[in-house]
């Protein structure tokens, strides 16, 4: 008898694994050992070494490539009791030097648990061409293969290294990963972080089982075949024997000249832009008997998850009883207003429930013992926060959510690996709210960064449905810089910078590693007076510091030395307080979206008073650059009233998405921005020239 | 997953400590461990808590020697959480492999009023292989156990029992392990009697008290109210800095080796004899290196050749696997698979060296940029890194085998100025490593500066950088591709916004002592406009304008790594329709740290901008501190001086 579970792939504990819920598979058969006769699969075909392999170079147009696969080949049968047997080999030029440690030294993880996986089969060689034209090759040595046991037990790492590396060397290596169920047939990725001339991947999939094939990426490959063929199989009914052909279907996939696939600033996850074909099991029927599900639908999903211990089940349970509603009565019985109890109970537990860091999609622990350890997963706190708005007489329902590095969800595959985290949605009216109350410094309408995903599913046992993540939060910043500079080249001024949304959220996550009077003032001059030297801090202040809702403000009074001679004027730089100073898009071109997660609203204004006798004679000039469709801009402007010089520039991104071919005027909006805030303000005396 | 084997310790294990914990109460011995002690956490000693987070209340070492290859380790910490940035303290890590295996691991939490919550559970517990990054594989183990509670504050305690079976070394004791304040540290240095006992405090006085006992004799230290400890910037790693008492073993042994460890000359000669079948080359490496050595002139030339062919032959890769901590792999391994950890390379290129008739030892050392030098009046194991010895009549040369791109004979930051033990045939011989200078570490920048009327400038620039500096920047060239070298440049140069083109370089050559790097710099804003005029800063390649904070006290020296020097010439030609309205006046610093000169001049229309810093010192002392701050400071000044131009 077998029992298959799902799900485990990277982190199977956390992902699914024992948590999967997939309906257990248990069959009545016992299959006899016969799968050695249709054992001897093809091992993938690889080509003998040629010199010309050694010029792989010359077929990639990519000059940051410091490694290029020249074959990356796997194939996954079935063998014994469904096994998946994975082989995977791999042919890799190394270019450089600094490809050594990627790419010369191998790790396979696996899922040791219960012996899930285990890992076989090992070899590999190093070739190096030499001046002579002749190809070297040196074999890895089995002593040198390191099984390691990462943790506890369950995961486990098989670790090498190659031979005898050399600029230029190719290293070539096979393996092969058996796993204890066809739900471990997952994914090939046909992208790696170097360009990949050959990838290709190939299962022969018996018909008995139903995989629903998911693409991202690719539009056509450039090899799509599908064979038939056949697999013994030996069944067992109760105490009848019968040995079975099974039609088997082999689909064999590749992909030619795959470029890089490297990390840029503002993605998701890479994953999310990978060219890869997913595999999940669906179905599986064996000869004789009816079809049956592995996976369910979405309905019967939310169905069972409303019943399950970990999730639904937890609610309202024990009527009258609870701990949970008598705290849910104690916070809104005199409260009318729904959304006033909304928010109460938002608070309550973003107040006194403390998040241990981990994301989960099912609760460990009884939600009534949440209320005395006040410490809990994502899941935890999400199911407490819904069950105490039920309690409330609000209607909620758990959300699962897949976090940005977590990356996008197939719809098609109704698994719960899929997510990692669990919100809440309300509905009150026709009103509509997603919360996480994980982090006490975060208001309620305010998700988490990395929950700014796409899409989230809501958990309804009657109709689950899915809802878009909406992104209303900003990184919200206001600086007003207003000092007065003296005779001597000394200033006096005052800061005062009201942070709003994500920046809010930042200032005061930063400002609970700050202790005492020491760190306090390091915190303001670091963060917020990093350009102006020889600063003596007078007095500050933090307001809102634990009012979410409100601002947080950081208000300070400052003076510095006078400066060297000054008898020419001053030079000072325009932006005093958090100018922008890189731009984050470095790279000239872009192949990916641009997903920023939050739209950006900066205004930064100084006023400086400057004494009789002094003036500015020439002023910065004005900026203005908008983005075509008017979605964002960064505004520059100086005058001069008087004695009073004023400087204040605004930064506006709206749109939090954007398209590749956009990335070109976003870009420039930024160089816009960098330029502004690099201005100087010159302040001469009549007839003098400033001087620093 | 195994069950993991939970036992409570025998009380008896702890007598040591209690006698010093509890004043030696005949209660404590009954009721073990800490029940007796007074762990409430809601009235603690305000004045050692500052504004910490975390106080901790005891932190107790029993080290019970049995014999030379035997012992026991008795922990004891007792840590408590004020508030919930100091959660993380109440997590205890504790290393394990081969050599000492973890006997018993417990822990308890208590609430504010010193009340027993609960116990260490298995859900608290994780237990992860701790091979490092450096490394392929080892056996090193780490477990964790972590125990946390919802209201502040609470105490955590851990109790853990640690069997060692073989020792090369006794603990070094750190009194106050991390920056939180300390109520009670103990340490029992437990040994068979007639065992000689060597120990040094390094950084704190503490007088030990000795005892024995029919069949034990006992040296305790003990340390009370330790104050928090600041984070001085620039200062020593606290793991180097932290007061400390070594002990040392005379006899040890470990692996099945034993030794002697009272002098330097016994305990190289353990070393030695742990390699003494393993210094022989196959046979078709011999052939190699006589030749690689045919017609070579005279010794330095062969050291040369044989050094290059090890550094394109080899490359570096731990392993460390019991004895094989300790124990090289044999030449013939490395010959076949082209790498090895620091031993096993640096034996092996004694091994090609000997061959070649050339006399070379094995030199063990304490390598880091930012280590202290080791005792040597205090012959122990005090070692992370092997290098080689080679010492020829006119010079010696030190051999770094696990470097690559390194010229024959260069002593790096990582190991320069300090004591290393040469294996002798002889045993053990403390040699010392050369010291290098602020003109041995130079980095010079000529540059031809072309500014356009928009503000832009396009930049034709030569470096040329020597010792460490060199090293750093060869490295970066070296080993990436066109694009990650662009990216390294990028970095290395402060500029907000530009871009690096046609990088050439040249001298990559690892036997070169400089290394020339030519570059093309585009950087669409050197000036900055105020209407009619614009500035120019003239230090335009790279901000230094980094000074550390203001200190009314400072405690801890400025470890700066290496003596250095920056020599910038930088002349700039600007756009027509510009003059220059004002430029600074030139700078002329000497002080005892270093010189620093900057001056800018026109030239026929062009600006020279000229900069030298030179600074002599690699530490600098805590009561200088102030005055050292002053000169980066007027550095800093001058560094950001800008020219005023008028259209």
């Amino acid at each position: 008898m077998v029992s298959w579970r799902g799900g485990a792939r990277r982190r199977p504990a956390m992902t699914g694994g024992k948590r999967m819920r997939a309906p257990a598979l248990l069959l009545l058969a016992l299959f006899l050992d016969v799968s050695a006769a249709h054992g001897a699969k093809s091992q993938a075909a690889w080509n003998p070494i040629a010199p010309a392999d050694f010029k792989s170079r010359d077929q990639v147009d990519d000059p940051d490539a410091t490694a290029i696969i020249l074959a990356d080949i796997g194939s996954a049968t079935f063998a014994g009791e469904f096994e998946v047997v994975m082989e995977r080999g791999r042919r890799v030029q190394l270019l450089v030097e600094s490809a050594y440690e990627a790419w010369g030294t191998v790790d396979i993880p696996f899922y040791a648990k219960d012996k899930h996986q285990r890992v076989s089969h090992i070899e590999g060689q190093t070739y190096r061409l030499t001046s002579g034209g002749t190809i070297e090759r040196v074999q890895l040595d089995k002593k040198s293969i390191f099984v390691e046991d990462v943790l506890d037990g369950e995961y486990g790492r098989v670790r090498f290294t190659m031979p005898a590396l050399s600029p230029g060397c190719i290293v070539e290596y096979r393996y092969t990963i058996t796993s204890d169920s066809p739900a471990y047939l997952q994914e090939w990725q046909f992208q790696t972080s170097e360009p990949t001339l050959w990838s290709e991947f190939s299962a022969e999939i018996p018909v008995v089982l139903n995989y629903k094939i998911a693409i991202q990426g690719i539009t056509q490959f450039d090899l799509d075949e599908s064979a038939e063929g056949q697999w013994p199989l030996g069944l067992a009914y109760g105490n009848m024997a019968q040995l079975a052909n099974i039609g088997t279907t082999t689909r064999r996939f590749a992909m030619r000249n795959m470029p890089a696939l490297r990390e840029e600033p503002f993605i998701t996850t890479l994953d999310d832009y990978c060219a890869r074909i997913r595999f999940q099991l669906s179905e599986y029927q064996f000869p004789g008997q009816a079809p049956e599900q592995f996976l369910p639908t979405w309905e019967e999903l939310a169905r069972n998850l409303m019943k399950d211990r970990t999730m639904g089940a937890q609610f309202g349970r024990k009527l009258g009883t609870r701990d949970i509603e008598k705290r849910a009565r104690a916070l809104t019985e005199s409260v009318s207003d729904p959304e006033a109890k909304l928010q109460a109970v938002y608070d309550d537990v973003r107040t006194t429930i403390d998040w241990d860091g981990t994301h989960a999609v099912f609760a460990d622990k009884d939600l009534d013992d949440l209320l005395i350890s006040k410490r809990g997963s994502s899941a935890e706190i999400g199911l407490l926060l819904t069950d105490l708005l039920r309690a409330s007489s609000i209607e909620a329902h758990p959300v699962l959510v897949s976090t940005r590095s977590h990356g996008s969800i197939v719809e098609v595959y109704p698994i719960l690996s899929q997510f990692n985290t669990v919100m809440t949605y309300v509905k009150i009216g026709n009103r509509e709210w997603l919360l996480d109350a994980t982090d006490r410094h975060r208001p309620m309408n305010l998700l988490p960064f990395e929950g700014l995903n796409d899409r989230a599913w809501v958990v309804d046992a009657d109709k689950p449905k899915w809802v878009k993540i909406a992104r209303p939060g900003l990184r919200q910043r206001q600086i007003v810089v207003s000092a007065a500079l003296a005779e001597d080249g000394s200033i006096t001024g005052t800061l005062q910078a009201m942070n709003g949304g994500y920046s809010a959220l930042r200032e005061r996550h930063a400002l609970d590693d700050v202790n005492g009077q020491r760190q306090s003032e390091d915190y303001v001059r670091d963060q917020w007076l990093k350009i102006l030297e020889n600063l003596t801090i007078e007095s500050f202040e933090f307001g809102n510091r634990e009012a979410p809702n409100m601002p947080l403000v950081v208000n300070c009074t400052f003076v510095t030395q006078p400066g060297s001679d000054g008898s020419a004027g001053f030079l000072l730089p325009a932006v005093w307080v958090k100018p922008v100073d890189q731009n984050p898009l470095n790279a000239a071109q872009r192949k990916f979206p641009i997903d920023l997660g939050c739209g950006i609203d900066e205004i930064y204004t100084l006023r400086l008073d400057v004494p009789e006798g002094l003036a500015s004679p020439s002023l910065p000039d004005p900026i203005d650059y908008d983005l075509p469709g008017g979605d964002g801009g960064f505004h520059q402007r100086a005058f001069q009233n008087g004695s009073q010089i004023e400087v204040s520039s605004h930064l506006r991104l709206q749109r939090t998405l954007y398209k590749p071919d956009e990335y070109p005027a976003l870009r420039e909006l930024f160089e816009a921005a960098v330029a502004g805030h690099a201005q100087q303000l010159a302040i001469a005396r009549a007839d003098g020239v400033p001087e620093k | 997953m195994t069950r993991r084997r939970r036992r409570r310790l025998s009380p008896g294990a702890w007598v040591g400590a209690a006698l010093v914990l509890a004043g030696a109460t005949a209660s404590f011995r009954a009721a073990g461990a800490a029940a007796e002690l007074d762990l409430r956490a809601d009235e603690l000693d305000a004045a050692l808590a500052g504004e910490s987070n975390a106080l901790v209340r005891i932190d107790s070492l029993v080290f019970d020697v049995e014999s030379p290859r035997r012992a026991r380790e008795y922990r004891m910490t007792v840590v408590t959480i004020l508030s919930v940035d100091g959660r993380d303290y109440g997590a205890v890590q504790v290393p394990y492999d081969r050599f000492r295996k973890l006997k018993s691991f417990d822990g308890r939490l208590l609430d504010a009023a010193g009340k027993k919550i609960r116990d260490l559970d298995d859900a608290d517990i994780s237990d992860f292989s701790n091979v490092d990054e450096t490394s392929l594989y080892s056996d090193d183990r780490v477990r964790v156990g972590s125990l946390v509670h919802a209201s502040y504050p609470y105490t955590v305690i851990y109790e853990y029992e640690i069997e060692h079976d073989g020792l090369i070394s006794w603990p070094t004791w750190y009194p106050q392990r991390t920056s939180l304040p300390v109520e009670r540290a103990i340490f029992v240095l437990r040994v068979p009697i007639g065992t000689e006992v060597r120990h040094r405090s390094l950084g704190i006085e503490l007088e030990p008290v000795e005892r024995v006992d029919r069949k034990r004799a006992e040296t305790v230290w003990r340390a009370v109210a330790l104050p928090y400890r600041e984070e001085e910037e620039w200062g020593p790693a606290w793991s180097v800095q932290a007061p400390s008492i070594l002990t040392a073993p005379a006899a040890f042994e470990i692996g099945g080796r034993s030794g002697s460890m009272s002098s330097w000359e016994s305990f190289g000669r353990w070393y030695q004899d742990l390699h003494a079948d393993r210094g022989t080359l196959p046979s078709d490496a011999f052939a190699r290196v006589q030749e690689i050595c045919r017609d070579a002139p005279d010794t330095q030339t062969k050291v040369a050749r044989l050094y290059e062919y090890l550094q394109a032959s080899t490359r570096y890769v731990s392993v460390q696997l019991g004895i094989g901590g300790w124990q090289a792999f044999e030449p013939k391994v490395v010959h076949a698979k082209g790498y090895g950890d620091c031993k096993a390379l640096s034996n092996y290129m004694v091994a090609m060296l000997r061959a070649a008739g050339i006399d070379a030892f094995q030199a063990l050392i304490n390598a880091g940029t930012r280590e202290q030098d080791i005792l040597a009046d205090f012959p122990s194991n005090q070692f992370n890194h092997v290098v080689v010895f080679v010492p020829l009549a006119s010079d010696t040369i030190w051999l770094e085998c696990t470097n690559s791109s390194i010229p024959v004979g260069y002593v790096g930051a990582f190991i320069d100025d300090r004591s290393a033990l040469a294996i002798t045939p002889d045993g053990g011989r403390l040699v010392r490593t050369p010291r290098s200078t602020a003109a041995d570490n130079a980095r010079v920048y000529r540059a031809h500066v072309r500014v356009d009327d928009k503000g832009g400038a396009s930049a034709t620039v030569t470096s040329v950088t020597t010792g460490v500096v060199r090293e750093r920047v060869r490295e970066a060239m070296r080993s990436g591709t066109a694009r990650e070298r662009e990216q390294w440049l990028e970095r290395e140069i402060a500029l907000s916004s530009f871009s690096i083109s046609d990088i050439a370089f040249r001298d990559l050559d690892s036997a070169r002592t400089q290394f020339q790097l030519d570059f093309q710099l585009e950087a669409p804003r050197v000036l900055s406009f105020s209407g009619e005029r614009a500035f120019l800063t003239p230090n335009l390649l790279k901000d230094r304008s980094r000074v550390p904070p203001a200190m009314s006290e400072r405690t801890q020296p400025v470890w700066l790594g290496s003596p250095w020097s920056e020599v910038d010439t930088l002349v700039y030609e600007l756009p027509p329709g510009f003059s220059v309205e004002s430029s600074p006046e030139p700078v002329h610093l000497e002080t005892a740290f270093g010189r620093y000169d900057a001056s800018i001049e026109e030239h026929g229309g062009n600006l020279h901008y000229r900069r030298h810093l030179s600074v002599d010192m690699d530490t600098i002392p805590a009561d200088d501190y102030a005055d050292f701050r002053s000169f980066l400071q007027a550095i800093a000044m001058s560094d950001h001086d800008k020219v005023a131009l008028r259209k």
